[in-house]
């Protein structure tokens, strides 16, 4: 299963990597986090203590945490905002705490999280029409990190706003197949 | 008599008592300013209101997922598209997160500071605090590293007070990397600390978060 997380206010690339994996035969979950109502995290901290893997927050993310919880493949796309995530993809990337492993591990000398217990693969694709070279190696730079402590699989894409096919083809190949 | 009218200081914070307001209130003993919630009601549209009459503004927030919370970036996206004048205004980020490691939350500062360069602000340098979540707000001497980490923000302090530029070559020094031997006996501290905060709540370890399928 990918599950596609697509802020869809500036951009139908997201819209787009669904078709090509579609055209593939793989079996796709969308959001346009655009539509949905999720809240900021608050930090509260309960989905690791009181309420132990579940968010105390009642709203669109439960869906999201119920497809994404199953695993898979995540897909995380939006506007590169100053070489970071837009506004509403990063609410739900917040909220992905809950998934997470609560327990620290060391890798390569370093302690990580890890959301690599549930087998996922993380990427994400920035769109963003003539992205500078700081911006991009910024976003690239970013989901490396997110990976990194996510102890995960994964990659990251930074698109203009119509790619061609062979773009948007390059990145369906990379989540079918890693 | 505040000793800089035009510093704003903004929380970014959901945690009024956390680290990030701890750090602030520390900038604000030496440098004065007016400090902010951004997670008060509209705290979006008046941090917006504030930032406009500023001439420095300092952004302190926790590191989520290796960058500020998702309000910062709707801050920013907001600030960019207002229509306001950012030019010749001057902008610090603090960011504090758990793991002990610079690198883990820079990418925050990073953010800022494109924004600035897009919106015309001068970016002035900021501050990374690994290790900070574990402090929950108390006094940085409580830092299992206060110190090199007290000085090195005093020193950041000084540079927001005085408006000059602050290098990275600061914080860097005060996140100097755990050992691969420090980083085990660090990893086993926190997961007791986790398995205990768990069971106290009458959770099973085993089945993990009720989210995964």
């Amino acid at each position: 299963m990918i599950t596609i997380i697509s802020d869809d206010r500036r951009q139908q690339v997201g819209a787009r990597i669904r078709e090509a994996l579609e055209k593939r035969g793989a079996a796709c979950r969308y959001f346009s986090a655009d539509r949905l109502h999720i809240k900021p995290c608050t930090g509260c901290g309960s989905c690791g203590g009181k309420t132990f893997g579940r968010c105390v927050l009642r709203d669109d993310m439960e869906q999201v945490l119920a497809a994404m919880g199953r695993g898979g493949v995540w897909l995380l796309a939006g506007p590169v905002t100053f070489g970071g995530y837009s506004s509403q993809a990063k609410k739900v990337l917040d909220r992905l705490c809950t998934l997470g492993d609560p327990y620290y591990h060391v890798v390569r000398g370093e302690l990580v999280k890890g959301a690599g217990g549930m087998g996922s693969r993380f990427y994400a694709v920035g769109v963003k029409e003539h992205c500078a070279d700081a911006e991009r190696e910024a976003f690239l730079a970013l989901h490396a990190e997110n990976i990194r402590i996510m102890n995960c699989a994964g990659g990251a894409f930074v698109l203009g706003e119509a790619p061609e096919d062979s773009r948007i083809e390059a990145v369906a190949e990379a989540l079918c197949h890693g | 008599m505040d000793k800089h009218p035009g510093l704003l200081l903004l929380c970014a914070s959901p945690r009024s008592r956390g680290t990030s307001a701890m750090l602030l209130r520390r900038l604000q003993e030496a440098a004065g300013g007016e400090m902010i919630s951004l997670y008060q009601k509209e705290g979006t549209e008046r941090a917006l209101a504030r930032m406009a009459e500023a001439n420095r503004i300092v952004i302190s927030g926790p590191c989520y997922i290796n960058s500020y919370p998702a309000p910062v970036a709707e801050l920013l996206e907001k600030a960019a598209d207002s229509g306001i004048s950012w030019a010749g205004k001057q902008l610090y980020g603090i960011i504090n997160g758990g793991m002990p490691y610079a690198h883990t939350h820079r990418a925050g500062l990073r953010t800022l500071e494109l924004f600035a360069e897009s919106c015309g602000l001068h970016w002035m340098g900021g501050f990374v605090l690994g290790g900070g979540a574990m402090l929950n707000g108390q006094p940085l001497e409580k830092h299992f590293s206060a110190g090199r980490a007290v000085p090195a923000f005093e020193a950041f302090c000084a540079h927001a007070a005085a408006g000059t530029a602050s290098p990275d070559a600061l914080y860097l020094k005060a996140n100097r990397p755990l050992g691969p031997l420090a980083a085990r006996l660090f990893s086993l501290m926190l997961n007791g600390m986790v398995s205990r905060r768990i069971r106290r709540f009458g959770h099973d370890l085993r089945a993990g978060s009720p989210c995964r399928g």
